[in-house]
């Protein structure tokens, strides 16, 4: 009879990993996959997820670093836009993306990456 | 080898928080050798006796910082004697989460950032800074770390000790940090440690033992009468100078001089 554990393990390993990939934070993670958080740490460190998800993050941004330009020529094209509202908006993210506009202090973008960086340094961290 | 409970708050300390120093600068945090000490003495039920400006609390507080963002549904709780001392100590947190957050290029999220309270909204912990002058302070609540600083000037020790010690988890940290304040209540409590008859490992830190003496020469140029006060030589001189004096300092220090050791306890 084939041994089921290895496949078993590989599939729990790939759920974990998209799961945490999805999520911003560590405990939506955790709801998605129906586990507490102390399950999936367990996982975490079991799996060495954190490399893994590091590398996941690493390759999704050569992703989208390849589609900017293009991105980038779109949004600048609707600057243009006939429609007032499309043209201000177009006008403000791209100053924004440039930094010539005030950071918003609760960006989204920062507090997201929290969790990432909070499952990164536990294992240095934990008594 | 045993590991001692703020081990690993003080790799976190160096790695992540600065201070503010003499100077008004923001500098690593960067544990000096007193913290260093009771970093290896420490046994999680602690109590400090010390003289003045020695670190303690910006230790402590860092300590329990690694906790509030790392440590899920925990419970920091520091007690200060007075209510603008409590505001003080929570703008030193405030300052190391901000610390943290710029050394991270990340955002703590906060629930809760009141005058007296934080709240992680990521993972529940709270950290709460109180004054002695509520006695059910600590109270029906379930606590993961405890400070009380300056405890020899509480009014109640002893009922806030017990209280809140009562609400401590099993494996929680308790320090009891304090300068001396003569004989009271928190002497008492002092004189049992040292002879083990309560379950906390008592400290005395002493300026002679780590200040160079040109430091230690300034400092009596500047204090005068109350070096001793301040930067005591042993724990009964610490107490013996501090608080309200019947007796004169001077003669105390020439009597102690003289005192010998009981042939017998």
């Amino acid at each position: 009879m084939a041994n089921l554990k290895p496949i078993v393990q590989a599939k729990v390993e790939t759920d974990t990993l998209i799961a945490l990939a999805q999520a911003d934070t560590v405990t939506q993670a955790a709801e998605i996959l129906g586990i507490s958080r102390t399950v999936l740490y367990e996982r975490i460190a079991k799996y060495g997820l954190t490399e893994k998800l590091k590398t996941i993050h690493e390759s999704a941004l050569v992703e989208l670093a390849t589609g900017a330009g293009k991105a980038a020529r779109n949004l600048i094209s609707k600057i243009d836009s006939e429609n007032e509202d499309i043209s201000i908006k177009a006008s403000t993210e791209t100053l924004d993306r440039i930094g010539l506009t005030k950071p918003n202090k609760s960006d989204a973008g920062t507090i997201n990456n929290f969790g990432q960086m909070i499952v990164a340094k536990s294992d240095k961290y934990a008594d | 080898m045993q590991t001692s409970p703020y081990t690993k708050s003080a790799l976190f300390i160096e790695d992540e928080l600065t201070i503010i120093d003499k100077t008004g600068q923001e500098v690593p945090f960067v544990l000096n050798d007193i913290q260093r000490q009771f970093v290896t003495d420490a046994t999680g039920k602690d109590i400090i006796l010390k003289g003045r400006q020695m670190g303690f609390s910006s230790f402590i507080l860092g300590a329990f910082t690694k906790d509030f963002i790392f440590k899920e549904n925990s419970l920091s709780v520091v007690i200060a004697d007075i209510a603008d001392n409590a505001q003080d100590l929570l703008s030193r947190v405030k300052h190391y989460i901000a610390a943290f957050e710029r050394a991270n290029n990340t955002k703590v999220p906060l629930k809760y950032n009141s005058k007296y309270e934080l709240q992680n909204a990521y993972n529940n912990a709270r950290y709460i800074i109180g004054t002695a002058e509520n006695t059910e302070f600590g109270r029906s609540k379930t606590i993961t770390n405890l400070h009380m600083s300056e405890a020899a000037f509480y009014k109640h020790f002893r009922k806030l000790q017990a209280g809140a010690g009562t609400a401590l988890i099993p494996t929680g940290r308790f320090v009891i940090e304090t300068t001396a304040n003569g004989f009271n209540d928190f002497k008492t409590f002092w004189d049992e440690s040292e002879l083990g008859e309560t379950d906390f490992t008592a400290h005395f830190y002493s300026s002679h033992d780590f200040y160079p003496d040109e430091y230690l020469e300034k400092e009596k140029k500047r204090l005068g009468r109350l070096f001793m006060q301040e930067h005591p030589k042993t724990a009964l001189e610490a107490f013996l100078t501090s608080g309200e004096l019947y007796f004169d300092q001077d003669s105390l220090r020439e009597l102690l001089k003289m005192t010998k050791e009981p042939l017998k306890v």
